[in-house]
């Protein structure tokens, strides 16, 4: 059984011809997860660690094959590093609550490893400010198409920290709540329309699973930054 | 020429169907056995291998069926072990049988355009294509279909679960898990009802790190644990007609959860208003189907699901990524949620 069909059929024993596999699938994980490398996760929580992560897994399973689930190898152990990420920050979080320490020491910061070529990102790119926002404004009607093309440079600005949501909120008018909210209901609108787009995008050009998750990647830094 | 013979009643009840309703039909004798073995006439095939296409099939010509377009193939020279798809793979194809006959539908988690059907085991089926419905009902001596004008609409079956039983019987002391298993059984109704079994079949968890190795443990040497067995064996024991009811309301719940989504995308602003417990609110329900397709799985119902949910979590993730980031809210379920679905949109971080 490889990594991947272990990942969609762990599941619990309930007694029935499946207990065989799902106890199979649940051993591959383990042994897997025994010796995932995760930086900044020390030895003394690792085995609570591994062993909460995987019956949580386990709990929810068995998954099948889900649309947007791990497809290989390296996306199934860059799951379960986040997971195991996770319960190390909660567990660190809930002790500083404890003892009512409030400086963040336990943080592990490890960048998670890029599945993506930075080549791949870089075309998800082009393919965004080329095809994708020019073909979204081209299908709007030209009182929508002003609007939104400017939300988006406005977005573009903001995601290469070259303006914050409240210094644009400023080129609308006073930065009051009214504003605001105009402001930020524009650029929802917006984004909403690429994404629904480079969604549709997907669906007609059929990229590739990996290009079209790196177009999502990129369509979602678009959509990063604080709106107050 | 073979007289019609009729439905029973129970099973067009069951399935929505009235007498008024059936038009006309067809009848196809079942070929001898086991001449027709020896002829070659009959085939012992099973239904995977009707489905995956390795068993050679014969196009029929049914009229009724082709009216609703809906194709079919056979395997053997009456229509006994049958293909159905649909003309193209974004077609309706909805099959229900009326037999708990193992082995009498098969399908494909991902291929909803196909099913494979053994119509002599059977008995009574609806077939729901994009442009009607056919009924079918096989007995001895051969199968007859039906062309059926009007809706059909079957009755929601009644769906309850013992969920609190099952929290008590695992020694549960997870207030949070019982509190909510509690008020949706208040709620009652078949939805209330799986989602309360789905929600302990999701939630149940070890209280410690202890507890989790023995799960775990037992999980390695094809043990049960009790918690996480007892609303999967209730999912399998499920009738068809109920896991039909599951389904159907799982879908129209898909639905209402992206009109809501909708909603929230439109109305939400950078401060706190109604728009958040509208967003609790989708995010409650989303995790539900997470819960009701683990139960779905275990029935080998979960296929139809997969579309809707993909559609659901498409428009949720980009209205998430939207959302204004300092005032999205959480509760303990969406924080609880993160445990278990960490890369989900409906769930958050403490």
């Amino acid at each position: 059984m490889t990594l991947v069909e272990a990942f969609q059929r762990c599941g619990p024993c309930i007694g029935s011809t499946d207990d065989t596999l799902r106890s199979e699938a649940t051993g591959i994980l383990y042994q897997e997860l025994l010796h995932l490398q995760v930086t900044g996760l020390s030895d003394s929580v690792r085995m609570d660690a591994v062993h909460t992560v995987l019956v949580r897994f386990m709990t929810t399973g068995p998954r099948g094959a889900n649309e947007g689930d791990p497809a290989s190898e390296e996306r199934v152990k860059a799951y379960f590093r986040t997971a195991l990420r996770n319960f190390d920050r909660d567990r660190a979080r809930a002790a500083r609550r404890f003892t009512n320490d409030d400086v963040e020491t336990l943080t592990r910061t490890e960048a998670p490893k890029e599945t993506f070529e930075s080549e791949t990102i870089s075309n998800a790119r082009v393919t965004l400010s080329t095809t994708c926002i020019p073909g979204c404004a081209s299908s709007l009607r030209s009182d929508g198409r002003a609007n939104f093309e400017r939300a988006i440079a406005e977005r573009q600005e903001m995601s290469k920290g070259g303006a914050t949501f409240v210094s644009i909120v400023e080129r609308h008018g006073t930065n009051t709540q009214q504003t605001r909210n105009a402001v930020y209901k524009q650029h929802s609108r917006a984004l909403r329309r690429l994404g629904d787009y480079v969604e549709r995008y997907i669906v007609a050009e059929r990229p590739g699973l990996t290009q079209a998750e790196a177009l999502r990647i990129v369509y979602s830094e678009f959509c990063e930054g604080e709106c107050q | 020429m073979q007289p019609i013979k009729m439905p029973s009643a129970n099973d067009m009840k069951a399935l929505g169907v009235s007498v008024d309703s059936l038009g006309l039909s067809e009848t196809y004798p079942w070929p001898d056995l086991p001449a027709g073995e020896a002829k070659g006439v009959v085939a012992r095939v099973t239904l995977a291998a009707v489905l995956s296409g390795t068993t050679p099939m014969n196009p029929a010509a049914i009229p009724a069926l082709e009216q609703i377009g809906v194709g079919i193939e056979s395997a053997d020279r009456a229509p006994w072990n049958v293909r159905l798809s649909t003309s193209t793979p974004d077609d309706l194809l909805a099959v229900r049988v009326m037999s708990a006959t193992e082995g009498a539908l098969l399908s494909q988690s991902d291929k909803h355009d196909q099913v494979a059907v053994d119509l002599r085991k059977a008995g009574s089926v609806l077939i729901s294509g994009s442009r009607g419905e056919v009924m079918i009902a096989a007995d001895g001596d051969g199968v007859t279909f039906w062309t059926i004008s009007g809706v059909t609409v079957e009755p929601a079956a009644t769906v309850e679960a013992p969920a609190l039983r099952w929290l008590s019987e695992s020694g549960s002391a997870d207030e949070w898990l019982r509190s909510e298993v509690s008020q949706l059984l208040q709620r009652g109704g078949a939805w209330a009802n799986v989602v309360a079994a789905a929600i302990v079949a999701r939630y149940s968890a070890p209280t410690n790190t202890e507890i989790a190795k023995q799960w775990l443990d037992a999980a390695l040497a094809c043990r049960e644990v009790t918690a996480l067995a007892a609303p999967r064996r209730w999912a399998r024991q499920l009738q068809p007609v109920q896991v039909r009811t599951v389904q159907q309301l799982a879908c129209a719940e898909a639905t209402r959860l992206a009109l809501v989504l909708d909603d929230v995308s439109d109305t939400a602003v950078p401060e706190e208003g109604p728009w958040q417990s509208a967003w609790l609110d989708v995010c409650h329900g989303r995790d539900d189907l997470e819960g009701v397709c683990v139960l779905l799985r275990e029935a080998s119902a979960a296929g139809v699901l997969q579309k809707p949910l993909s559609r659901l979590d498409t428009a949720g993730r980009m209205a998430r990524r939207v959302l204004p980031g300092g005032f999205v809210p959480a509760d303990e379920r969406t924080r609880r949620a993160r445990n278990l679905s960490p890369d989900s949109w409906w769930s958050t971080a403490e």
